[in-house]
């Protein structure tokens, strides 16, 4: 079994996805922001790869060297910029390229950090939906500690 | 491209029913194999 103190990633995770997307991932571009570093071994990148996505990730920290290694497409990014109104176009002009034409936005765990503020538009999550409800995308906000998701999907 | 309308429907059907029983069995051995191809090898370089 692995650790969910490390990985924040369960076989419940896993299995929601493979029944969400019946039982394939395959040719599906997928962002994952905070996909996790260090401590926090980013699982999901690894598993939506081997399930035959095209993985895109963030993290905050700088050290994505093994993930590009391992045909993931790292980008740090510091997603509180999101939260600060001046830092908005200096965003978008720098990443948003990396937001675009993705099929699925995948967003679990950095919500724990804090930022998690219901009915909040300057909230993180407010500020994810607003910024890129733009794409057709799907999104997976997730609390780890009891597997709530919360699903947006655009049209 | 994916089909929105038949992700919202197995999502409610995920909501109404739960996970299936056989795939979350899959989907527990997907990650033991994993962690041990990739996971605590990328953990212990990083560190």
């Amino acid at each position: 079994m692995v650790s969910k103190e490390y990985t924040h990633i369960t076989p419940k995770t896993i299995a929601h996805y493979l029944q969400l997307f019946d039982g394939t991932l395959k040719g599906l571009k997928t962002l994952d922001l905070g996909c996790g570093m260090y401590r926090y071994s980013p699982v999901l990148p690894f598993a939506f790869k081997e399930l035959g996505a095209e993985i895109y990730a963030t993290d905050i920290v700088r050290n994505g060297d093994k993930l590009d290694e391992a045909g993931i497409n790292y980008m740090k990014i510091n997603l509180n910029s999101l939260l600060l109104p001046r830092m908005q176009n200096y965003f978008k002009e720098n990443y948003g390229y990396f937001f675009e034409g993705k099929d699925i936005i995948v967003a679990r765990s950095f919500l724990d950090g804090g930022f998690y503020e219901d009915n909040d538009k300057f909230s993180m999550t407010g500020r994810i939906e607003e910024e890129f409800g733009r794409f057709k995308g799907f999104f997976d906000f997730a609390r780890n500690s009891n597997q709530k998701s919360f699903f947006f999907l655009n049209n | 491209m994916i089909d929105l309308s038949k992700i919202k429907a197995n999502a409610k059907s995920i909501s109404e029913k739960g996970l299936d029983a056989k795939i979350l069995a899959e989907a527990k051995k997907y990650l033991i194999e994993l962690k041990k191809k990739q996971i605590w090898f990328l953990r212990n370089t990083l560190i």
